[in-house]
């Protein structure tokens, strides 16, 4: 199996999207520093979110930015929102913000979620890009 | 900035804050970012920064803040 085919591949998915993650993170070759922070936001004690919460936005984002229909389930109010943060972020307006914690969401849960998904789609598409290198110069060297 | 982060920040914080906003104008948000629980995001953040765009070999850090303020704005982002 190549790497990004093994890298993405939802076999050892037991119910438990951290655990996804977690042997993702170990077999990616993401730069240390990235994989520290990915671990930080998806299990911070610090954080005001659910851990179960920022991991099904993480994974979800993931899915996304490798344009695959997402299986993780996000809130259903904040479904639209995540995308755009995933996608589009520039879009993002004040409203959506707005409309969020008016729903019922603190400015911790929203701030999580963001960076959550920000940090999904910017590890996704670095994962993305060292895996066309590797293969790359995999074909060069063949 | 759409969330009120500075409204959250520890007063030591705030002051930094109003002295930054004092000396350049407005607080730029990936400062507000970086600062607002910072346990959660920013401790973790900083070293990514400072592998990116203080750690490559290839390029001067002249070069890097120019590759990175031009993926901003085709990003129409705010740098």
């Amino acid at each position: 199996m190549r790497y990004a085919e093994s890298l993405y591949s939802t076999d050892e998915f037991e119910g438990s999207w951290h655990a996804l993650q977690e042997n993702r993170l170990r077999r990616t070759t993401l730069p240390e520093e990235v994989k520290d922070l990915v671990r930080r936001v998806l299990t911070s004690g610090s954080a005001k979110s659910s851990a179960d919460l920022r991991n099904a936005v993480y994974a979800h984002v993931a899915a996304l930015t490798r344009g695959e229909e997402p299986t993780a389930q996000v809130p259903a109010d904040a479904q639209t929102y995540i995308r755009k943060v995933a996608l589009d972020a520039y879009k993002v307006l004040d409203r959506e913000v707005d409309a969020l914690r008016a729903g019922g969401h603190s400015v911790d849960d929203v701030f999580e979620m963001t960076v959550a998904a920000s940090m999904s789609a910017g590890a996704t598409r670095l994962e993305m890009a060292l895996a066309a290198l590797e293969e790359a110069n995999d074909a060069a060297a063949s | 900035m759409r969330l009120p982060l500075d409204a959250h920040l520890r007063p030591i914080q705030k002051l930094a804050l109003w002295a930054f906003t004092a000396v350049f104008g407005s607080a730029p948000s990936p400062v507000l970012i970086a600062s607002y629980n910072k346990s959660f995001f920013g401790n973790g953040w900083a070293p990514c920064m400072k592998k990116g765009m203080r750690s490559a070999t290839e390029w001067s850090v002249g070069e890097v803040e120019l590759f990175a303020a031009f993926v901003s704005r085709l990003n129409s982002c705010g740098y």
